[in-house]
């Protein structure tokens, strides 16, 4: 197929698909007659890896480094799981971050939501401020 | 009246910070009329303490420069401040959804990926795992 027929069938837009196949990710032969790209069905393979990967968080260095033990006759899923059970570290710590801040956020509508700070005075609205992420220390 | 460097200090900010703060207008410091350097005052510490707070509850320059300009017109800035708290809000709580959704799929593909022995090398193996930790992509 072609980089349109591939595209439709993944479900992406063409420019992606160029775009793995410029950085190697895809590695497309060539139209005798025109030159144009055409992938084969492991392409199409190689992409659904890819594209799902992503999903799952990875990074296109991490998927090239993957894909290239595969190449190779090598396993990739040791490094797969090893980068999985760092990111759900990583993840962790940005969700707590999250939800603090959306603590913080919250208290601070229902304030705003309060006649007490209807003031056009910078000082007030400081207090306000100060008070509100001293609260959570955030 | 203190400088760059004394007022960056007082409020625990770099020298660069408060400069590019006075640049953008977010603060006003006095010129020393004899040797052109800028000259903080209290008020300045009251106005920089505000920027950092607001900050750390995600506002933007701009936004905090929008605040100033209004309260410096006379105007209550709190429909304006309440606006972007609400957007705020809003943007938080959809990063936090997509944030849990990809705990979720990881968690799912390690699990998968625990109860099955090391697979040959097979390309398509590991994409059948992978898909089904996937799950749901493309519905989302």
């Amino acid at each position: 197929m072609n980089v349109s027929e591939l595209a439709k069938e993944a479900r992406i837009s063409p420019h992606v698909v160029r775009f793995y196949a410029r950085t190697g990710l895809l590695k497309p032969g060539r139209n005798p007659s025109n030159g144009y790209k055409i992938f084969g069905q492991n392409e199409v393979k190689r992409l659904r890896f890819i594209r799902m990967a992503q999903c799952l968080g990875y990074s296109l260095a991490e998927i090239t480094e993957m894909l290239r033990r595969l190449e190779d006759g090598e396993t990739p899923c040791d490094l797969m799981e090893k980068i999985l059970h760092e990111r759900l570290v990583e993840n962790q710590e940005k969700i707590e971050m999250l939800e603090r801040t959306q603590k913080v956020m919250e208290r601070a509508l229902v304030c705003l939501e309060n006649r007490a700070w209807r003031s056009a005075n910078i000082d007030g609205l400081c207090d306000h401020f100060q008070s509100l992420v001293a609260g959570t220390g955030a | 009246m203190t400088n760059v460097s004394e007022f960056a200090r007082k409020v625990g900010v770099t020298p660069h910070t408060v400069r590019y703060y006075a640049r953008l207008g977010l603060l006003k410091p006095q010129r020393d009329p004899r040797s052109r350097y800028k000259k903080f005052t209290e008020s300045d510490i009251a106005r920089l303490q505000f920027i950092l707070r607001a900050r750390s509850l995600g506002f933007t320059l701009s936004e905090i420069g929008e605040i100033f300009r209004r309260s410096a017109r006379g105007r209550a800035p709190c429909p304006m401040v309440r606006d972007i708290v609400r957007r705020r809000i809003e943007e938080t709580t959809e990063r936090l959804d997509a944030v849990l959704a990809l705990r979720e799929r990881m968690k799912r593909a390690l699990a998968l990926w625990e109860t099955m022995p090391d697979q040959v090398p097979d390309g398509n193996a590991i994409c059948a795992l992978i898909e089904a930790a996937g799950g749901s992509h493309d519905d989302e």
